[in-house]
This record gives C-alpha cells, sequence and structure tokens, in this order.
C-alpha cells in the first residue's frame, strides 16, 4: 500500500510520518530493498526530513522543492525598466532593499506581494530554531523579524493580510491584480498560477525568476510504504520509477516545469535551453534550483509546525489589521497552541 | 376476565410500535449523553499519532475551563450574534404571518412567497457562508459594487472589523430562518378562531389593535415554542461563524461561538476538554430555557 502525502497546503505529511519513533506507520526504505547507493543522486534535505531518530529512512521523494522570488516581468519593466533577473535581483537582494522597492513599486499602484503571508515562508524556512523546545513553545528571531517587516509592509499600504490560496490572494496571477512578486517553488508556479488559464501572468510567460532576500524551501511530496505492506516489491518498483529513474525524471521537469530530487540530471539541465520555462519566458531557473537545495536545512523543522504556523499566521493577522497590539495577538497565538497541543508549556 | 386480557394484548402493541423510537433514542442520545459526562472527567487527547491518557483527572477539566475565563466571553459572543439575528427574525416573522394569515387581505401568490423565503433554509449553511465569504470579501463584488458606485473610497474589510464581521452572521442566520419562524407562526394564526377577529371587526377595532390584543396573546404557545427552539439552536451556532472567518472567529475571536471554541479542541481530539465545555453547554442551555419558558406567560400552568 502506498501513502501519498504532500505538504504543499500545510504539513500533514511530516505529522503522518511523524520522525520519532514512538509511533511508526511506514516501513523503512531498507525493508523495501532499497540500498543508500541507489539514492546517491538525491538531494541531502530530502532524505534528512524523513530520517528517523533512529537513522532510519522512512520515505522518498520525486521533488526538490527550493523556493525563488517569482516576478512580474511587466511589472519590473512599468517600474525600474529592465525586466532583466539580473538587474532585478539587485533590488530585491536582501529585506532592506526589498522593503525599499515596495515603497517605489507603490508608486506605480503595484503591491510588492500579495500578502504578507507570501513572504512567511522565507523568513520561517531560516528559522534557525524549532517552534518547540524541550516541550516549550518558542518562537525564532526570524520569525518575529517577519512580524516586523509585515507590521511595516501593512501600515505602509504596500501589502495585504489576506490568507494564502484565497481568492484575493490568487489575484495576482493576471496582469490586473497588480501584484509584483510570489515566493515559491517550482510547483506554485506551474501547478497553482493558473498557468492553463488564457490571460494569466503564466499563461503569457510573464513571470521571470530570481533568488530573492533569502533562500527557502517550501514543501514537498514523499512517498511512503504502510506499516505492513503486503506489497513491497511492487511499491519499491514504484519508487525506484518515480524517485530514481532519470529518464522519468527529467520527463517530468520537461514536461511539467517541476524541479526533481536528482542533483546530476539537474545539473546538466540548468545548462540546457531545451529545459527552459514556458511560464517564465523561455528563463532556465534549474541553476539556481540545484543552488537552492543544496542550501536546504530543515533541521529546525518539528512536529508542532503545521499546528504553530497556522495558529502563528490567525494570531498575527489581528496584529496587522490594527485589531490587536502585538502582545495581544501574541497571547492568541499562545492560547491557540495550547488548545491544539495541551502538552506544551506557553509561556 | 376477558376484558382485561384484551386491554393486555393492546398495550402490547402499544410497547412495539414505541421500540424504534426508543432504540434510536437511546443509541443516539441517551448513551452520547451520559458517555459525553463520563468524558468530561478524564485527560484524554491525541498529540500528533500519540495517544495521551485516558487519565481521570476528575474536575480538572472544569476547572481549567472556568479558571481561562474564555468560555463567559465566547458565551457572551453567541447571545450577541444570535439576538443580532433573532429580533429582526421574530419581527419580519409576526409581520409576514399576520399578513398571510390575514383573510382581509387575501394576498395573491401566497404559496409562491411562502416557498421564497423558506428557500434560503434549503440551501447548506456551509455553502450559504462561503457564498457570503465570496461576496464580501475584500476583492469581492459586493465591495467592487460600492466603490465603483463612490459610496466607499476603499474596499471595506468586513471581515476585519468586529461588528460588520458579527452582523453578517446574525444577517445569514436572519435570512436562513425567518422563513421557517413564519410558517410556524402562522400555523398558530391560522389556529385562532376567526370569530374572534369578526367580532373586534365588528367593535371597530383597527387592525393594528387586532394584532396586539387577540393575535399575539393568543400566539403565546406558539412563540414560546419558537423562542425556545430558536435559543437551544441559537447556542448552537456553528456552521455559519466557522466557515465565514476561516474557523479562527477573528478578529481577535469576536465572533467564536461556544460550539467554535468546543471545535478547537477537537483538533487533537481532546474528548476532555470537550466533553466538559458540552456539559457546561447543556446545563446553561437548561437554565436559559426555563427562564424563558417562566417569563412568556406560563406561570398560570407552572404554579
Amino acid at each position: 500500500m502506498l501513502t501519498r502525502t504532500t505538504w504543499m497546503l500545510s504539513f500533514p505529511a511530516m505529522k503522518k510520518l511523524r520522525l520519532t519513533t514512538d509511533v511508526v506507520v511506514t516501513e523503512t526504505i531498507a525493508d523495501l530493498g532499497i540500498t543508500e547507493d541507489e539514492l546517491a543522486n538525491q538531494f541531502q534535505y530530502t532524505k534528512d526530513i524523513v530520517t528517523d531518530s533512529e537513522g532510519n529512512l522512512r520515505g522518498l521523494s520525486w521533488q526538490g522543492c527550493p523556493g525563488v522570488l517569482i516576478y512580474n516581468r511587466d511589472a519590473a519593466l512599468d517600474v525600474w525598466g529592465t525586466e532583466d533577473p539580473e538587474q532585478v535581483q539587485t533590488m530585491v537582494a536582501s529585506w532592506d532593499t526589498f522593503n525599499k522597492s515596495a515603497e517605489e513599486l507603490a508608486a506605480k499602484g503595484y503591491k510588492v506581494v500579495s500578502t504578507v503571508n507570501d513572504t512567511y515562508r522565507v523568513y520561517s524556512d531560516n528559522a534557525t530554531t524549532p517552534w518547540v523546545i524541550d516541550g516549550k513553545l518558542n518562537i525564532d528571531d526570524n520569525i518575529m523579524k517577519w512580524v516586523e517587516d509585515s507590521k511595516a509592509l501593512v501600515d505602509a499600504g504596500y501589502t495585504d493580510t489576506f490568507e494564502l490560496w484565497s481568492d484575493d490572494w490568487a489575484k495576482g496571477f493576471f496582469p490586473d491584480g497588480k501584484v509584483f512578486c510570489y515566493f515559491g517553488p517550482a510547483w506554485l508556479i506551474n501547478f497553482s498560477m493558473h498557468a492553463d488559464e488564457e490571460g494569466s501572468i503564466a499563461n503569457l510567460g510573464r513571470w521571470g525568476a530570481v533568488e530573492g532576500p533569502q533562500g527557502f524551501s517550501w514543501g514537498g511530496t514523499w512517498i511512503a510504504a504502510a506499516k505492513g505492506t503486503d506489497n513491497k516489491a511492487l511499491v519499491a518498483d514504484i519508487m525506484r520509477k518515480l524517485t530514481i529513474d532519470e529518464t522519468i525524471m527529467t520527463d517530468i521537469v520537461k514536461a511539467d516545469n517541476d524541479f526533481v530530487n536528482n542533483k546530476p540530471a539537474m545539473e546538466a539541465a540548468a545548462d540546457d535551453d531545451s529545459f527552459a520555462f514556458d511560464v517564465l519566458g523561455g528563463q532556465n531557473p534549474i541553476g539556481m534550483f540545484v543552488a537552492g537545495a543544496d542550501k536546504i536545512d530543515r533541521s529546525a523543522m518539528g512536529d508542532y509546525d503545521q499546528g504553530c504556523t497556522e495558529e502563528f499566521q490567525n494570531a498575527m493577522k489581528n496584529y496587522f489589521d490594527g485589531n490587536a497590539t502585538l502582545d495581544e495577538a501574541l497571547d492568541l497565538f499562545k492560547k491557540g497552541v495550547s488548545e491544539k497541543y495541551p502538552e506544551l508549556t506557553v509561556e | 376476565m376477558k376484558n382485561n386480557h384484551k386491554a393486555v394484548s393492546y398495550n402490547k402493541w402499544g410497547y412495539i410500535f414505541l421500540i424504534p423510537f426508543v432504540v434510536v433514542y437511546v443509541i443516539f442520545q441517551l448513551i452520547p449523553l451520559f458517555t459525553t459526562i463520563y468524558n468530561s472527567f478524564f485527560e484524554n487527547f491525541m498529540s500528533g499519532l500519540k495517544q495521551v491518557g485516558p487519565n481521570f483527572v476528575g474536575f480538572q477539566n472544569y476547572a481549567k475551563l472556568f479558571s481561562e475565563g474564555d468560555i463567559w466571553v465566547y458565551l457572551q459572543n453567541t447571545m450577541i450574534m444570535w439576538i443580532l439575528g433573532f429580533v429582526p427574525q421574530i419581527a419580519v416573522s409576526l409581520l409576514l404571518g399576520a399578513w398571510f394569515s390575514d383573510t382581509m387581505l387575501r394576498l395573491r401568490g401566497q404559496r409562491f412567497f411562502k416557498t421564497v423565503i423558506y428557500l434560503p433554509n434549503l440551501i447548506m449553511a456551509s455553502a450559504f457562508s462561503m457564498l457570503f465569504f465570496a461576496l464580501f470579501s475584500d476583492g469581492g463584488p459586493v465591495n467592487t459594487i460600492l466603490v465603483s458606485m463612490g459610496i466607499l473610497k476603499a474596499p471595506y474589510r468586513f471581515f476585519s472589523h468586529v461588528w460588520s464581521t458579527r452582523a453578517l452572521v446574525a444577517f445569514m442566520n436572519f435570512l436562513m430562518w425567518f422563513g421557517n419562524t413564519t410558517i410556524l407562526l402562522m400555523a398558530g394564526m391560522l389556529g385562532i378562531d376567526t370569530s374572534l377577529f369578526e367580532s373586534a371587526e365588528v367593535d371597530g377595532a383597527t387592525s393594528t389593535q387586532v394584532f396586539f390584543r387577540i393575535t399575539l396573546p393568543l400566539l403565546r404557545p406558539i412563540l414560546v415554542y419558537v423562542m425556545i427552539t430558536s435559543l437551544i439552536g441559537g447556542l448552537q451556532m456553528f456552521d455559519v461563524p466557522q466557515i465565514l472567518t476561516n474557523g479562527t472567529g477573528d478578529p481577535m475571536r469576536s465572533s467564536m461561538t461556544l460550539i467554535m471554541y468546543l471545535n478547537k479542541h477537537l483538533f487533537n481530539k481532546n474528548f476532555g476538554m470537550a466533553g466538559a465545555l458540552s456539559v457546561i453547554l447543556f446545563i446553561v442551555t437548561g437554565i436559559l430555557s426555563l427562564i424563558v419558558f417562566r417569563f412568556s406567560g406560563n406561570r398560570e400552568k407552572t404554579r
């Protein structure tokens, strides 16, 4: 039996796989007969995430999910007179320049991002401490920096507080939405930005990709074998085909503009023009993805990420909207966490 | 002797016909009621895939609910949104009921209108709130229309303000339930002896006098029934605010109802806390229903 788990939208996957060995719901990859040598081409971070506390690998991914800043080429042309990725990168190279550019964009009627929640993953993925340390709730400094920067952006009217995946959030996928950029990995550009819909920026091929202020990763899909499966050979075969077979994996990239978990193949594709992304107007971002994937470090990831992230974003929306002070919003966050995880100390 | 025997066999059929109701009632009402009370004395939840408990903790869950004190805030939110919706609901329903049942008016197309006002109740509450969420979102059609007509300069964030969110919840509950209330009240009004209206007319009473002196007093039993069922429904308000605020009860939980709070405890299957909250809700509902019953002119009967 296969368990398909994805945390594109939230993080149910990590909850289900459960990295501690207290509750085991998946077979180890070694038990399926797949050796470590076969997995040599995969990015290390994709293996670290699904390695349990005893060092057993418990899932495999075909995807690499390093994120980039995806900018609206027409907006860049309108504001700075250039749509060249190298030039645009200088405008968003750090959070300071990013926030300064927000002002210039606003002067021409563009929102720098659709909502503050767009930048959340970039900050949170660069957090160095987990949400919970020894049963006690902890808020990383980088996440507090997100709060500070976001509040400034909202107060200045440079962006909004919509939830991700809402209709308001998605308006910027079209030229009339007047949004400068989104942050996301390959799957966001192709699957989520209405590439099939005529008139969308993705359909017109008018997005561009740059590294942005900080590297980050978002989401990913792992294949795992449910504990006690009687189809080990079949599961191992599917895993080999999707996560190891180079022909199949490069086909995925060519057909769907995705980024796959095979480092040598992707390094070769980075210099190959036949891998250019239509949605990015013929730009080939694979080199950027390879560099990003090498740097991904998810060691601060933990069991409580999903619940804490949700509660934090919901609570901070009140602060950004002016309905609460920062302290009130933080108290609301702690209250929400203690409801979801009564075993944690929140003070 | 023979007669006696016959009576017993009739009784037997009575009991047999009662069985389906009793079985369904015991399985789906009585047993859950007692297991809820039982569960409320245990620490029992899931952390991820790890089961914690069940450990007997006595009244600790209740103590926690009362010491945090949030429960009264959520009760207050629930009552505010219920009253905001119930007052216009009962007023409009009385008016419509009086018009529909008035034989002098002889309204045309009564059946059509009765169907139309009942229609909102047929839509699923969740679908209805999704619709309202889309209509009133920051970039939704309502804001677009108001801005393009020049009434608003910038879109109004309906879900970022306390009273606009509460008012929308109340308005939706009003829309969904006024048809149902109208039909109940109309049934009550049609049950009033028409000779009373005729004699009032002969005596020269105005229609306002007829309504307040004859219709309302005689409608009292139905009104009390409507009040109590609506109160119980109001205390259990959940789906509309839950979907409209995406489960957050924002801004700052000012539109969070008691059942939404209960639902928060079900994220981790916390049956202990959820059970304790349910028991409190059960007691509060009972007390409020008694108060309504007492103050609605049923003193003679209860005495």
